[in-house]
């Protein structure tokens, strides 16, 4: 039901059923609590004097503007990642390689699958934060490089230099990415015919939040 | 007041005074701005036709999903704790965990000077975890230095560099996002095979907030 300004009347003239109708039942129609339909609607202006129910969003979403949206706000839901490694993970140089995780501790969407270890999808546009731990071993003859790539091309990276211990690592970005684009971390041992193992007796993993 | 959807009325009928308790003086008061008390009071769906009242989150806050929430939603805070040395910390083990001495700021009861290893996880959740360490190396000798984030007795995130025979400065930092649950104690490991000092300095913090 549309609402209708309710008119001014003086003594004398009548209220009919129709201004009634009009103005009691179709008004108290087009508002609050009467266009609600579930828990969590919330009643949202679309213009002039008229209102909708916006439902509420999904777990880990916050309310933000959009005037893009018939409402001019939505639920964004937060894309949140945690996945890690729990069994080393041993290759040899002279390429680089891609990380295949292998334990999803958390998803909010379906940024990573199991049948695909190696790719963080990204879904949605956004400024995004990742942060990449792990330890690294056997690998006395070599520098080490570990990226975190989008599509390939290398946005971040740290070089730990040679030496005879395990070497750790910690990395964190934020950048702003796009719906499409595939998150993965390489590791690249710069000297040739070097084997490196990602220990898992160490935390190996990554994870990301989408800012905004 | 529960809210009734009003009735069509046709000429000729009768609108009594319980009509008008009912569909007029109730539905205002089941709905906004009947339903306010206080500035910042949002009306939300408590289920079909039915509306609640939501009261403004503290300063700073966000209104986030909940579905286990009587509305559905609910205002979180982005709460956060920083704490530092305020003293240099001169371990007598290769492996401790730092006791920090000083909040710079707390707002959610995080750390407590009784259990100074420890910032305590008061409510479920995201949370982004840094760590910055400024180590004053006292003996001359090869030496791995690293840092490990803990979540109980579990490492979550590590970070190391190697230095050979050197006597300068050490500084390690750390950033990591991961999913807490109330009551988890986060706590900063330090390992070194060399002695070291933890400098009172401010580049040696341990800082947490809640993301979602």
């Amino acid at each position: 039901m549309a609402y209708n300004s309710t008119p001014t009347r003086n003594p004398g003239d009548l209220w009919t059923a129709s201004d009634h109708n009009q103005y009691i039942r179709d008004n108290f129609a087009a508002g609050v609590p009467d266009i609600f339909a579930a828990q969590g609607d919330l009643a949202v202006g679309l213009d002039g004097k008229a209102a909708v129910a916006l439902s509420v969003g999904a777990p880990v979403s916050i309310l933000a503007s959009d005037p893009l949206s018939v409402t001019g706000m939505m639920w964004d839901t937060r894309d949140i990642v945690l996945v890690r490694r729990t069994t080393s993970y041993t290759f040899a140089s002279p390429n680089g390689y891609l990380l295949p995780f292998e334990n999803l501790i958390y998803d909010s969407a379906s940024h990573w699958s199991i049948a695909n270890p190696k790719n963080i999808n990204i879904l949605t546009d956004g400024i995004y934060l990742f942060t990449v731990t792990m330890s690294l071993s056997n690998i006395p003859t070599s520098d080490l490089r570990c990226s975190v790539v989008v599509d390939g091309i290398a946005v971040c990276t740290v070089v730990r230099y040679s030496y005879p211990f395990n070497r750790n690592l910690n990395l964190a970005y934020s950048g702003y990415f796009t719906a499409g684009n595939i998150l993965s971390v390489e590791i690249m041992p710069l000297t040739y015919g070097t084997t490196v193992v990602v220990d898992a007796n160490n935390p190996c993993g990554l994870a990301l939040i989408r800012l905004i | 007041m529960a809210y009734s959807v009003v009735p069509t009325v046709a000429t000729g009928d009768v609108w009594t005074a319980a009509y008008h308790n009912t569909y007029i003086r109730d539905n205002f008061a089941a709905g906004a701005p009947g339903l306010f008390t206080t500035k910042g009071d949002l009306v939300v769906a408590t289920g079909v036709n039915a509306a609640g009242r939501l009261a403004a989150g503290p300063i700073e806050s966000i209104l986030v999903s909940d579905p286990t929430a009587y509305l559905g939603m609910k205002w979180l805070l982005h709460k956060r704790a920083q704490v530092k040395r305020s003293t240099d910390y001169n371990p007598s083990l290769t492996t401790y965990k730092i006791p920090w001495e000083t909040e710079n700021y707390d707002d959610n009861n995080f750390w407590s000077v009784a259990d100074p290893e420890n910032l305590v996880i008061q409510e479920n959740g995201f949370y982004l975890v840094s760590a910055s360490v400024y180590l004053d190396v006292t003996t001359l000798s090869n030496s791995s230095y690293k840092i490990d984030l803990f979540r109980n007795s579990t490492i979550l995130a590590t970070e190391g560099v190697f230095l050979p025979n050197i006597s300068s400065p050490v500084y390690l930092s750390l950033v990591w996002l991961d999913q807490f649950l109330q009551s988890d104690k986060v706590s900063l490991n330090v390992f070194s095979y060399n002695n070291v000092i933890v400098k009172a300095n401010i580049a040696t913090l341990f800082g947490i907030c809640r993301w979602m």
